[in-house]
């Protein structure tokens, strides 16, 4: 069952692939079976230049475009694929087969313990490197293959309608099945190694998908921005497998948990310091999981990977790929468990991003960005969860945060799919009236993003908070006021966003009245994760952070029973906290954005630095591009012009190298014209050497 | 006598694709070549199922100058016969990757590519040391020739940089190995009994230099890269392939073989500097990649960068390191010839390599997009490509010996990202800017399909080729752990 779950997706994949270059094949013949109409006069085929004249190409100003976020409607002008249909159904008909499997397989060794490890195949040997292709399902995996495949499947069946006008959609539903492939080889991974296969694996997928578009330049660049940001955190990745690998002599799961006790206390000289080993090991490996989940200083590439179609978003860049850091920590928890300094850095980085994205948020003017650094912030209180060690908590809250993010994402795309790609909320206003049911399943995703008592975000997130208040030390104590404060600012920023796109007077009246609700396809899915928004929370509480969480996980992460005991008994107060931070977001919000519209300008203007400050995202873009990207651009050049100019011109312009070539080019051309006779030439004169030597050598 | 065969077959093929070149349907010369070349191959594959004597495949030992102790002294083991192999394969690809874009004098051309072959054949399997340096003098000539006739731009100055470089280095190698021959006592060149010599580290220390220098410029490790851009980049199609895909290799097959082979002692002394200069090659050619606008000069700096990767592998010398380097030379071999290849093929159809004039083929030309793509997730070492089990095993073994060095060969997987993803950018996607591209031919993407294939299967089941390298790799693991 499990080999199914995993390889029904790639099977959708290359389908899918297949199908795109076929079609491609269709739509563009290549060199052998092109005819050149226009060009007949080329006597012979072989000698024609390779041009081709196709229709759209004689008329300048019809660009082919596919469809576009931002501007307006343009026309399809790219014949569709032959069988871009099949490629739509079987990629999602296949995700539909692998989503209700991966139910069942929960079921099955949540619930009746069937855990399970396939090993496929022997992948390196070497030495003792001894990595295998081995499918691990326990319940912390089952939970993932339910979250991606679930998620995985609606966004498919939501694609279908949203993408419905693009010529490319063999291609894109490849991606997302490929994508889909790559994330559960990762959640299905029994060693480091093949865990970093799938890491990778999401990262090109997500690096193509985010450049879907790719006649953007924005696009190209927030795909290329994302990949690099991503391979600094998998350099860390990299090495802390390494040293895993260094201290334990293997990278499967089952021997580094059993051999990371005897690590403690165990130094490695960094630089000649001594450093905790094990503290090193985890600290480089949440370096990966700050670049993946888009972590305070690794977090540049989230927001701007919005340029991808709205979709992907909610796949990658709200429910899986970006929570893969998440899983990975809680995969690692014995590791973790054993560096209290590791885990408080963990709970360090989280509780700053959870603050810093949210107060980002709150000026954004993007549909997509609030959601995406929603997203950025929510990832940062599942940190918190981890760092304080209720792993399971941080579960939680990945699991419910999978559906009411993919559903606001999912909404914002209606909205978005209503407006014909405008995606600004200040030319929004109104829409309620326009589309109606992605109202209401845009108000059920806000109410279970702001913790609305009886939905499902209310539990997994009121539970972090009550956990880092438990832990009591004093990183602990900073993560609970900055989640505390970052609920408010949650209220606030996503009540904005309804207000200002559903509420009030309409800003584009064209716009308002082309509005419309969109098709079944993409409805279906935001029904199903609207009602995700609810069920994902009580009835899975007490298994992710109650009495049940040793019963249901067991082995597949660290259970720290004492501190999800410790979370029951905090004070009244605590408890209540978030949710009176909610309302205060939800009346601020409402006073700013229904009941007296002039207070947020006003505001701004009174404090201006301060606007900019957050609306330029504490300027950390500016601030890589001078201390890193430029220099390093510098550097190259350096490198290049200065540099390997002068090896390569020996030693300057009139270089050593220079002056030889000179001279024998200007003897070769004297003396012969030819210069195959001077190579001919070269072969005596070696021979002749040979012979010199050899009598040399033989007369001794 | 297979051995023999294996090296005379595209001796004569070439002979024979000159003498037909021109008649019958006028591609006589290219099939004589392909048959040639897959003849090669089946000779190949015979010689390797042959019963060997467990370190050998085969062997072959006849006295040729008894007096001066010259023999053909043959012998193929998992890492000859994977060289061999892609040398033969590659030669293929070269005919079909040319099969448009050489028209003149294509009969010396099919001779020349042939004779390369046989040149780095017998390169590949020589084990008395002066018939070495004979073939590695050798497989410069057609080469050169390749890149001065048939190559763009200021092709006679590239070739003849190429020629001096490789040549005078070339002399130091022949120096080291009459220095070592006159230390033997009698008068003998074979490799094996000189390895039993009991040489002084010193002496060791001066002679590997002599063998390194040799080896170095044909690795391309900086500073002694300076020959690669401008032929690599001036050359013709199948010219790139062949210096990317098999003549830097052998480079790197000497000093994996005959380094710890025959100066055991000198090796360990060298091998810190190997480490420095490979870490330092590594992220100098990854820079200089990524300021490029020539898509071919491009991927001529990534080479530089992923031969001091092999450097560094078989300088650190420990087991995964030297699996690492073997599996990265025959990684790189698939992926730098596909990119030159479809370089190549784009250049013939857009008349420009350059970045910024380029773009959008995606749209005109989904296929060839399709291969890049491929090609490009091969550069940056994306798991799952035979690039990423060498590159990561070089890195696991030099973690053992040295982290900081794996420190920055690991960094060069982020500087690997960026010129990846540049050259995907500047030729596959952005607007389509040469608006009329014809799609790849078959003829162009069976051998595309054909490496793709190769790389994906030794990315994903490289178990098959770390064993039948073993062998060697035993054989060159001499060094000890610090």
């Amino acid at each position: 069952m499990i080999q199914a779950i995993v390889f029904l997706p790639l099977i959708g994949a290359l389908i899918a692939g297949a199908i795109a270059l076929i079609g491609a094949h269709a739509r563009h013949p290549s060199g052998d079976t092109v005819d050149h109409d226009g060009h007949g006069d080329h006597a012979h085929g072989n000698d024609a230049p390779l041009v081709v004249h196709t229709s759209y190409d004689e008329d300048p100003q019809v660009s082919p475009m596919g469809p576009d976020d931002r501007g307006h409607h343009v026309l399809p002008l790219e014949l569709q694929a032959a069988g871009s249909r099949a490629a739509e159904w079987i990629t999602t008909g296949l995700l539909m087969v692998a989503a209700a499997l991966s139910w069942l397989t929960l079921v099955d060794v949540g619930f009746m313990h069937h855990d399970l490890r396939v090993t496929l195949l022997p992948w390196i040997n070497s030495g003792e490197l001894q990595v295998a292709w081995t499918l691990r399902v326990d319940t912390l995996t089952a939970v993932m293959l339910v979250v991606v495949n679930t998620v995985s499947a609606l966004v498919h069946l939501y694609s279908i309608g949203y993408m419905h006008d693009d010529p490319h959609r063999p291609r894109f539903f490849g991606y997302l099945s490929l994508f889909t492939f790559a994330m559960l080889m990762l959640v299905t991974a029994d060693n480091l190694v093949q865990m970093f296969f799938g890491w990778e694996g999401v990262g090109l997928a997500s690096y193509l998908l985010i450049g879907f578009w790719y006649q953007r330049p924005s696009a190209n660049a927030a795909a290329i921005k994302a990949f690099v940001v991503n391979r600094i955190g998998d350099f860390g990745f990299l090495l802390g497998i390494c040293t895993v690998f260094f201290l334990v002599g293997s990278t499967d799961f089952e021997t580094i948990f059993a051999a990371a006790p005897g690590l403690t206390g165990r130094t490695i000289d960094f630089f000649g310091l001594n450093v905790d080993a094990l503290t090193l090991a985890c600290l480089l490996l949440f370096m990966g999981a700050m670049g993946k989940s888009a972590q305070f200083l690794l977090h540049t590439w989230l927001p701007d990977a919005m340029e991808g179609p709205t979709p992907v978003s909610a796949l990658i860049h709200a429910a899986t790929m970006v929570t893969a850091g998440v899983f990975m920590v809680a995969r690692l928890s014995p590791l973790f468990e054993l560096s209290p300094v590791a885990q408080n850095v963990v709970l360090l980085f989280g509780a700053t991003t959870a603050f810093f994205a949210a107060t980002v948020g709150l000026v954004q003017n993007d549909i997509k960005r609030i959601v995406a650094y929603s997203t950025c912030s929510q990832l940062g209180y599942m940190f918190v969860a981890m760092g304080t060690g209720a792993y399971s908590v941080g579960m939680f809250h990945l699991f419910t945060h999978a559906f009411f993010k993919a559903l606001l994402f999912l909404g914002a795309g209606s909205v978005i799919h209503a407006m014909h790609h405008e995606q600004d909320i200040r030319h929004m206003g109104g829409l309620k009236d326009r589309i109606p049911f992605t109202y209401v399943a845009m108000v059920i995703g806000t109410l279970a993003l702001t913790g609305f008592p009886l939905t499902a975000g209310y539990f997994s997130k009121d539970a972090i908070i009550e956990a880092a208040f438990a832990s009591g030390h004093s990183v602990a104590f900073y993560a609970f006021l900055m989640t505390v404060i970052a609920a408010g600012l949650t209220s606030f920023y996503s009540w904005r966003l309804v207000f200002k796109t559903f509420h009030g007077t309409p800003h584009d009246r064209a716009h308002y009245t082309a509005a419309h609700e969109s098709p079944i396809t993409m409805l279906i899915p935001l029904g199903v994760l609207a009602a995700g928004s609810f069920l994902a929370g009580f009835p899975f509480k007490e298994l992710f952070a109650g009495h049940g969480v040793a019963e249901f996980f067991r082995d597949s992460l660290k259970v720290n029973p004492q501190i999800i005991e410790a979370m029951h008994h905090v004070p009244a107060a605590v408890a209540y906290a978030p949710t009176a931070m909610m309302v205060l977001g939800f009346l601020v919000s409402w006073m700013f954005y229904v009941s007296s519209p002039n207070m947020p300008v006003e505001l701004a203007n009174r404090m201006p630095w301060l606007y900019n400050f957050l609306l330029n995202k504490w300027y950390f873009d500016e601030a890589y591009d001078a201390i890193f990207v430029r220099p390093a651009k510098r550097f190259g050049r350096f490198l290049w012009k200065a540099g390997d100019g002068a090896i390569i011109d020996g030693l300057g312009p009139d270089g050593i190298t220079a002056r030889v070539l000179d001279v024998t080019r200007g003897v070769v051309r004297l003396q012969t014209g030819y210069l195959y006779h001077y190579a001919f030439a070269m072969l005596i004169g070696v021979a002749g050497l040979i012979t010199w030597f050899l009598l040399g050598s033989g007369s001794h | 006598m297979a051995l023999i065969a294996l090296l005379l077959l595209p001796l004569l093929g070439g002979l024979a694709a000159y003498i037909v070149a021109g008649k019958g349907r006028g591609d006589a010369e290219r099939w004589v070549t392909i048959v040639t070349l897959a003849a090669t191959l089946a000779v190949l594959i015979l010689a390797m199922a042959g019963s060997g004597d467990g370190r050998w495949m085969a062997q072959v030992m006849v006295p040729w100058v008894p007096s001066l102790g010259i023999s053909i002294n043959f012998a193929l083991d998992g890492l000859s016969a994977a060289l061999i192999a892609i040398a033969a394969g590659l030669g293929i690809i070269c005919v079909m990757a040319s099969w448009r874009d050489i028209r003149v004098d294509s009969g010396l051309f099919h001779a020349c590519v042939c004779w390369t072959i046989a040149a780095t054949i017998g390169v590949f399997m020589s084990f008395d040391l002066l018939v070495f340096v004979f073939f590695w003098e050798a497989m410069l000539i057609p080469s050169f020739m390749l890149i001065a006739i048939w190559g763009h731009g200021d092709k006679e100055g590239a070739a003849l940089k190429f020629l001096i470089f490789n040549a005078v280095a070339g002399f130091g190698l022949l120096a080291a190995v009459f220095a070592l021959a006159s230390m033997a006592g009698h008068m003998t060149f074979n490799a094996f009994e000189l390895a039993e010599l009991k040489l002084s580290p010193t002496a060791q220390v001066w002679l590997l230099l002599g063998f390194s220098l040799a080896f170095l410029v044909k690795l391309s490790v900086p500073p002694f890269h300076a020959w690669l851009p401008d032929a690599h980049t001036l050359a013709p199609t199948a010219g790139s392939i062949l210096l990317a895909g098999v003549l830097l290799k052998t480079g790197g097959y000497g000093l994996f073989r005959f380094a710890p082979m025959l100066f055991p002692d000198g090796l360990a002394v060298l091998a810190p500097y190997a480490l420095a200069l490979g870490a330092a090659g590594a992220l100098y050619g990854g820079f200089v990649a990524c300021g490029q606008t020539d898509a071919k000069r491009l991927v001529a700096y990534t080479s530089i960068a992923h031969m001091s990767i092999v450097l560094m592998g078989v300088a650190a010398g420990v087991h995964y390191a030297l699996a690492g380097a073997a599996v990265e030379m025959v990684a790189h071999s698939f992926s730098a010839s596909a990119l030159f290849m479809l370089i190549g093929a784009l250049y013939e159809r857009t008349q420009t390599r350059d970045l910024r004039q380029l773009g959008g083929l995606q749209q005109t030309a989904p296929r060839f997009a399709a291969a890049f793509a491929m090609f490009c997730s091969a550069l940056l070492a994306l798991p799952g490509t035979a690039n990423f089990v060498g590159e990561a095993l070089v890195v696991v073994g030099i973690f053992q010996v040295n982290w900081p060095f794996a420190l920055v060969a690991l960094s060069t997987l982020i500087v690997s990202v960026v010129y990846a993803t540049r050259l995907l950018k500047g030729v596959v996607f952005g607007e389509a800017r040469p608006r009329h591209v014809i799609d790849l031919s078959w003829r162009e993407y069976v051998p595309v399909i054909v490496l793709s294939v190769a790389t994906l299967v030794v990315g994903l089941y490289p178990q098959s080729l770390i064993a039948l390298l073993e062998p060697a790799i035993k054989a060159a693991l001499v060094l000890k752990l610090p």
